[in-house]
């Protein structure tokens, strides 16, 4: 099956009210985070900051994307690379 | 006879030879009964029902419970009647009896209780999965099902040769066994790596410890763990639509159940399942192929089960397999989602695919479950049984794996379903799958949120001791959803860095595609240059043997010549006197 049409990718900004109902669930979680005490359970001290665990999410997230994109300069290589090496 | 005292899977071996002969109308109940039997059989055995025998001299246990037999066997069970119904709808009539073969296997394995029956079915698991992978049908599948029976080949070479040192040494075949407390965790005779008496043992480099560390790289191939896990990502994404199915829930995990029969609470696991989380997320990550994707997806979540395995606390192993148990049910989910993507649309690249939510609704629903599920959102079953090895570890472990969990989002939870499904549209309207294959995946859908929600019964039930973690507190909640959609929010931040190619990503399979590959030419080489050598110096030899030979046998030569019966006599005559003297010398 051949592809009909093939427009250009469209980023999320797209999608103004995707963003916006985002926006409102990620505030709400870290106003929920901030109401609910955690230092009982807390593994470490940090842990009790409201930025805590949003900052985990996405700077791990932009890490690992990072990380990936420079491993990806290393070790991409062409799709028939194997091809007639086997 | 007592039903429960059958060999347990060999209801699934038996039916996988009938369903190779059986009319197409029979299949389908043979495809669900078989699977629903074994699960009955599974939980009908009782720990007093071990069959001891013996076997070259040696006493054996083909049946016996260890303390995460039976939720592996039934997870094991699960997948089959899975794989079964969603490979209703294959024209490849010896795949799914394969996949019975192999859960047959699998289960019988837990099971096993001496080291003979525990090879055996380890073996025979592993040629089921070549046969599943050569399933595939193109020359990639066959050439990949060759690479992935070296490595087994290889890995099961170095599980006899510990075997058999392990034997020798102890002069039992029973495997060490450990029990679980409620209270803590001991151990009663487990295999060690890294315990005072593997230090022992490694001071003196005797043999049994020499035969431990060949049992444990044996079980590391299985597992998949790097630098051994190249043949999961070359021959999985080659099998069938419904051949991974099968193969996505048996090989890894059953060496997930050997490493928490075996080597539970040895420490250098913990960083072997870190390195596998991080290195399977990473490729994955990077991957265009989506079967790839959710090949390097089995690498990353086999990482937290070991990261629990190594941790070696009751909570902790009781996580790892619980999290075994979530993840063969929602990979297999994924991967039918993927498979049906390929079924119907024949593609295989992300690049190529996208936009496909609105002829197959039902299909990307399905994987959105999977997905959530093995992200581990919160009421999925993928929440409860990571929480488990999670709340487990101690500070360090714990944010590496929130980190992972973060990542597991990034590259299985968003980035599979978003460029298969959403994302730009490619003109693709395929519709959903037969009916089949969308049962199966109906079914594994629900399977994915019942346990989330139930755990005490759907999930902890199977466990030999209750769980005492409630993994439902509104602070735990409102963490993993800050760490998963903050991670989201990351990854549509990054959209334009994650563009996709048309390429494929080395892994360590380089190694022995490349160089060694280079190597064993070179050697082949020197190896022919050589044989020709000492085959041309023979050759000269003989001939010169030849002539000289034709000098006294040939025409006219001393031996040659006819001789009168006087001259004979006389050279027999001082043949034998010359044997009189020898002897009498003597």
């Amino acid at each position: 099956m051949k592809p009909k049409t093939l427009p250009s990718e469209p980023a999320l900004s797209k999608y103004p009210r995707i963003w916006k109902c985002f926006i409102i669930i990620l505030t709400a979680l870290v106003i929920a985070d901030v109401s609910i005490p955690n230092a009982a359970t807390a593994h470490m001290a940090a842990e009790t900051y409201f930025w805590f665990f949003p900052m985990v999410g996405l700077a791990s997230s932009l890490v690992l994307i990072f990380v990936a994109r420079a491993l990806g300069k290393l070790l991409k290589r062409r799709e028939d690379y194997w091809e007639g090496h086997h | 006879m007592d039903f429960a005292i059958l060999p347990p899977g060999l209801i699934l071996i038996c039916v996988s030879i009938l369903l190779l002969v059986v009319p197409h109308t029979y299949r389908m109940a043979l495809v669900v009964t078989a699977p629903l039997l074994t699960l009955l059989q599974i939980w009908s055995i009782r720990p007093d029902m071990a069959l001891p025998s013996h076997l070259l001299g040696y006493d054996i246990l083909p049946l016996t419970i260890h303390p995460f037999t039976r939720i592996f066997s039934t997870a094991f069970a699960f997948a089959a009647l899975g794989g079964g119904v969603f490979g209703l709808g294959s024209k490849n009539r010896y795949e799914t009896p394969l996949g019975f073969c192999s859960a047959g296997f699998a289960i019988a394995l837990t099971f096993s209780g001496d080291w003979f029956s525990f090879f055996m079915n380890w073996e025979l698991l592993a040629i089921a999965s070549i046969f599943l992978i050569w399933g595939g049908g193109n020359i990639h599948s066959k050439k990949a099902g060759m690479r992935y029976a070296l490595m087994h080949l290889a890995g099961g070479s170095l599980l006899l040769a510990g075997i058999a040192a392990q034997v020798s040494i102890t002069q039992t075949a029973l495997l060490p066994t450990f029990q679980l407390h409620q209270e803590e965790w001991i151990w009663t005779s487990s295999l060690f790596l890294d315990s005072d008496i593997y230090m022992d043992y490694l001071s003196n480099l005797s043999i049994q410890s020499v035969g431990i560390w060949m049992i444990f790289i044996g079980v590391l191939i299985h597992l998949g763990a790097p630098p051994f896990s190249a043949w999961v990502t070359d021959a999985y994404p080659e099998s069938s639509p419904s051949g991974m199915v099968f193969l996505s829930a048996f090989t890894t995990k059953a060496a997930v159940f050997a490493l928490l029969t075996l080597f539970a609470g040895n420490t250098i696991l913990i960083w072997i399942g870190i390195f596998m989380a991080f290195y399977g997320m990473l490729y994955a990550i990077l991957e265009n192929d989506m079967r790839r994707i959710l090949a390097f997806s089995i690498i990353n979540q086999v990482g937290f089960m070991v990261v629990g395995a190594g941790i070696g606390t009751t909570l902790a192993l009781q996580g790892a397999a619980a999290h075994a148990f979530c993840h063969i049910v929602y990979k297999a989910l994924l991967v039918m989602s993927a498979g049906s993507v390929l079924q119907q649309t024949g593609i295989r690249r992300c690049s190529e695919l996208g936009g496909l939510y609105h002829s197959m609704k039902f299909t990307t629903l399905c994987c959105l479950v999977g997905a959530l599920s093995i992200s581990a959102f919160p009421f999925t079953s993928g929440f409860v049984s990571k929480s488990l090895i999670t709340e487990s570890a101690d500070p360090l472990i714990w944010i590496l794996l929130l980190v992972a969990s973060a990542g597991v989002f990034l590259h299985a939870g968003i980035k599979f379903p978003w460029f298969v499904f959403f994302q730009k549209d490619s003109g693709l309207r395929p519709e959903d799958p037969a009916l089949s294959m969308r049962l199966a995946m109906g079914g594994f859908a629900i399977a994915c949120v019942l346990p989330g929600i139930f755990p005490q019964t759907l999930l902890y039930s199977m466990l030999d001791i209750p769980v005492t973690l409630e993994v439902y507190t509104a602070h735990h909640i409102i963490s993993q959803l800050e760490v998963l959609l903050f991670a989201g929010l990351g990854f549509f931040l990054c959209l334009p860095l994650l563009k996709r190619t048309l390429t494929i990503t080395l892994t360590f399979d380089w190694l022995y595609r490349r160089p060694l590959l280079n190597l064993l030419k070179t050697l082949e080489k020197q190896v022919n240059k050589g044989y020709t050598a000492i085959r041309n110096l023979l050759s000269a030899a003989t001939q010169r043997g030849k002539v000289h030979l034709m000098r006294f046998s040939g025409q006219g030569g001393m031996f040659a010549e006819v001789n009168t019966l006087a001259t004979t006599t006389l050279l027999l005559t001082l043949l034998l006197a010359s044997y009189l003297l020898f002897h009498y010398n003597n």
